[in-house]
């Protein structure tokens, strides 16, 4: 049977259940909660007189409110300084009508007056404040709220009674591959207590990348002949390639510090490490390019990668290296790291960072509608990471404090809600294309982009587009016909291209094999078509130098000669004995002695043939002219294909190129700090190599081989130094 | 997650108790402090706390739901993790996949990383799968809700806090000016 209850025990009760659902009243007034508008509680002040001092950028004034325990009981200004000569007594009288119907309506917020809008809102804002320091709360304005990206998730809670233990150092970083090794190392030389976390085991430990490293001006690779690089050049024509998307600032720190870095990596190496590192270009390649001043249609390249053993074994035979690596020098490098105190737990993945907030003083500044710049005070959160949860092997959390936590956790090339989301040119090629968004995926290499979820959960951003990935056509995934076989061999740069018409449909040399893939991606899918002849070694050493040049490979004489010996039958594709493999597939590579032959060995009906022989015919035509005068392919690239053996090759598009390494992560500042969405830094919180944007533009065309490791290991060195208050280099 | 179920049974006991929904029963409960029993409404205010006291279960289970919400998408963003790995392994394995893109022993270290990164990805699934609400994938993939639905629930919950505390405000306003301020401590 039900009894009556009290008032009292009611409210009791509703506050015991609202409780349970995180409610708690807010502050009332016994006498104004009727009278309160909807949209703000009701009134309980300190009483007092408040003043608040305002600015409208024009003149300075004090605002008085006299406040009772419940009610706005008067306001009234005072202008203490104005440079405005028509400050008039009509702003006056409407600044006064205000502060009127402020205590009339007991609530800052009344109607604005016209012509008066600057001290109006000044008024308003004075009153309001003066409430404020009478210990009223407004309820926070309504935020324009942004979904979470699918690709982010939820931030990760983890019980506290589920972290096992805490380890303290100066400096967390997350991550032990290329940026984070170099950083460690670093900050470790500077005498910092440094925390490593890596997810890879001890024994197992891999470095991703190729290892070439390019870099400007080391004496490493000057005192192996590599000329002097005009650095102001160097950063122009990066900003050039890159569409002004990335920071000229961080451009700049690489090309001054990454010589040093070079001279640093080669001294902490092991001998069979120095001897089986590679310089790039010096000889056998490129050499014409060089000679003919260096740059193709403005572009420039230079001299000054090295390709270097990261990982023991890291080279094959005939690959033109030195001696394959027998030791690691990142292993090598984490001795060092070691030795000088730094901590490294294996296994270990970053999970999630921890913060702190406070509200920090800021000029917040507006233009008012009489065009009249307003500064006035106000504050912003700040955020600052105090440390990370990681967890080990086993599953377990662990916590790790430091007054720096760097993201070097690598890219999100393996993460394909990430690499789906964020990088829509793809996406959009996908869907241009008409094919299934759902099967696009990453080609399996890189990381999962957890260092990159972290900073976002922390209230970082990620790089605005362009978003850069590396993408040619390394990992060609066709079930019916056979690869590329000479895309290491800068058959894209220096070959004619015709598309299925025929039709030959640009300048196949700009900006090295991305701009041919960019070209080919954006065309009807289907057979595309590549000739040249005898003259290949003469165009591969015209052409420019970048990111999958031709480099020096002996074997290329062998390779096409077993084109012309294999005829009609085209490049054997299977492997050895007969055995299925990844290669097998619809020969697309021949060659013949006469045009009339290798259209026949290539399977092109008359048509076809008459159609590619005739833009042969005018490509030849502008080549003996000297100039391009369809599509503008530099003059020292542009040479007749008419010695033989001519060769063809077919190149089936079925799908845009997968990319390998995202290349853009969070926004940071020049020192590589993570910025929130104020652009304000996050406190002790950075992210370097492939975690951090700012870096790359719109595709990977640099102005020399390997910057995204030449870059992780240079800005994560610096990162180290100045980090450990160690000077680098301007 | 199960306090959170606890506290929505009693809530439930608390606002039958209460008679919000015209069916007065007593709960029985005065070792806990809390009344129980029928309360006769004496102003706008004190019938609309009444009757979103009587809403208050309807919101524990929104608040459950969008826990176990919370809860499966950590679980299932382990295991995308996994997936991914599992698929980077298939395709690097697969004869499509041009090995001699890159030289064959970093192929290997390539494939070879992968597999311990899956290795390791696998036993963190593992171990945050058991220790949360869920037994399987499938379980907490139902558990997931759409991003709108989400959305959507989170706004009714808000929205329902924000009136609930200023109802309740206004309430303990008219009671405490009617000399009757009740001790409205949660720990009371």
């Amino acid at each position: 049977m039900s009894t009556s209850i009290t008032r009292s025990d009611f409210l009791k009760t509703a506050a015991l259940a609202g409780a349970a659902l995180g409610i708690t009243a807010t502050g009332v007034s016994t006498a104004q909660a009727e009278d309160a508008p909807a949209d703000l509680a009701p009134f309980a002040f300190t009483p007092g007189t408040y003043v608040s001092k305002q600015s409208t950028g024009f003149a300075e004034m004090d605002i008085t409110c006299e406040l009772s325990e419940d009610a706005i009981a008067s306001v009234t200004y005072t202008v203490t300084q104005t440079s405005r000569k028509d400050y008039s007594e009509n702003f006056r009288d409407g600044i006064d009508d205000l502060c009127n119907r402020i205590v009339e309506a007991n609530s800052p917020y009344v109607d604005a007056i016209s012509g008066a809008t600057l001290c109006t809102n000044v008024t308003i804002a004075g009153v309001k404040d003066c409430m404020e320091q009478a210990g009223y709360e407004f309820p926070a304005e309504a935020a324009y709220v942004v979904a979470t990206p699918e690709w982010l998730g939820d931030k990760p809670e983890i019980d506290e009674a589920d972290i096992v233990d805490t380890t303290e150092a100066d400096i967390v970083i997350v991550g032990g591959g290329n940026a984070g090794l170099a950083c460690a190392v670093t900050a470790a030389e500077g005498g910092k207590k440094v925390v490593v976390l890596e997810a890879q085991d001890e024994d197992n430990m891999f470095w991703y990348g190729l290892h070439q490293i390019g870099t400007v001006n080391s004496k490493y690779c000057m005192d192996a002949g590599c000329p002097e690089i005009n650095k102001s050049e160097f950063i122009a024509d990066w900003q050039r390639r890159s569409l002004g998307y990335t920071n000229p600032c961080l451009v700049k720190k690489f090309v001054d510090n990454s010589g040093e870095m070079v001279d640093w990596l080669m001294e902490n190496s092991p001998e069979s490490v120095v001897a089986s590192t590679k310089i790039e270009l010096v000889e056998g390649c490129a050499e014409e390019y060089f000679a003919n001043g260096g740059d193709i249609n403005g572009y420039k390249c230079w001299k000054g990668t090295i390709t270097y053993p990261m990982n023991a074994g890291s080279f094959g035979e005939g690959a033109g290296a030195g001696d394959v690596a027998q030791e690691s020098g990142g292993k090598a490098l984490i001795a060092k790291s070691e030795s000088l105190g730094a901590q490294w737990f294996w296994g270990y993945k970053g999970i999630v960072l921890e913060t702190t907030e406070e509200e920090v003083p800021c000029k917040i500044e507006q233009v008012g509608e009489d065009g009249v710049d307003v500064i006035s005070d106000g504050t912003e959160t700040h955020t600052r990471v105090t440390g990370v949860i990681a967890q080990d092997a086993d599953g377990n959390y662990h916590r790790f404090t430091g007054e720096s936590v760097v993201l070097s956790a690598g890219d999100y090339g393996a993460n394909n809600a990430m690499y789906k989301e964020l990088q829509q040119n793809q996406r959009e090629l996908f869907d241009a294309h008409g094919l299934d968004i759902s099967k696009m995926r990453t080609a399996g290499f890189g990381r999962d982009g957890s260092g990159i979820k972290m900073g976002m959960w922390a209230g970082g951003s990620m790089d605005p587009i362009q978003r850069t990935l590396i993408s040619p056509e390394v990992v060609y995934t066709s079930d019916k016909y056979s690869v590329n076989l000479l895309i290491r061999q800068g058959t894209y740069r220096f070959a004619l291209w015709l598309d299925t018409d025929m039709q030959r449909f640009c300048d196949e040399e700009f900006m090295g094999c991305f701009g041919i893939i960019e070209q080919m991606e954006r065309r009807k899918f289907g057979r595309f078509y590549a000739f040249f002849d005898s003259k290949y070694k003469t165009l591969l050493s015209r052409s420019a130098p970048e990111h999958f040049c031709a480099g020096r490979d002996d074997s290329l004489d062998e390779t096409l000669a077993h084109w012309v010996e294999r005829g009609a039958e085209g490049e054997e594709t299977a492997g050895g004995a007969g055995e299925t493999t990844w290669s097998t597939g619809t020969p697309c590579h021949f060659a013949a002695n006469t045009w009339e032959e290798l259209f026949e060995y290539m399977g092109l009906s008359d048509e076809e043939a008459a159609a590619a022989k005739a833009s042969i015919d005018r490509y030849n035509e502008m080549a003996a002219a000297g100039k391009d005068t369809d599509f503008g392919r530099d003059p020292r690239v542009l040479l007749p294909i008419d010695e033989p053996p001519f060769f063809g090759m077919i190149q089936v598009q079925e799908k845009p190129a997968l990319g390998t390494v995202s290349l853009n992560g969070l926004v940071i500042d020049a020192n590589q700090r993570v910025l929130d969405k104020n652009f304000n830094p996050i406190e002790g919180l950075y992210a370097s190599g492939n975690n951090s944007g700012g870096r790359f533009g719109t595709h990977y065309s640099t102005p020399i081989q390997g910057v995204s490791l030449g870059m992780a290991l240079t800005l994560g060195r610096v990162l180290g130094k100045e980090l450990s208050g160690q000077e680098i280099s301007k | 997650m199960r306090g959170g179920r606890l506290l929505c049974i009693l809530v439930r006991q608390w606002a039958a108790g209460l008679g919000f929904e015209g069916k007065g029963s007593a709960m029985g409960n005065e070792t806990s402090g809390q009344a129980t029993g029928t309360y006769q409404a004496e102003s706008a205010n004190e019938r609309h706390l009444q009757s979103l006291l009587a809403d208050m279960p309807r919101m524990q289970e929104i608040q459950a739901k969008l826990e176990r919400h919370r809860a499966a998408g950590q679980v299932l963003a382990k295991y995308s993790c996994v997936d991914d790995l599992e698929g980077d392994l298939e395709q690097l394995e697969s004869r499509a996949f041009d090995r001699d893109a890159i030289d064959p022993k970093l192929y290997e270290q390539l494939v070879n990383e992968k597999r311990l990164a899956l290795r390791g990805e696998k036993a963190r699934f593992e171990r945050d799968l058991e220790h949360s609400p869920f037994a399987s994938v499938p379980e907490a993939s139902r558990a997931r809700l759409s991003e709108a639905d989400a959305l959507a629930l989170e706004d009714e919950l808000n929205r329902f806090r924000e009136d609930y505390a200023y109802t309740l405000a206004r309430c303990e306003a008219d009671a405490a000016k009617a000399g009757e301020a009740p001790d409205v401590s949660p720990e009371a």
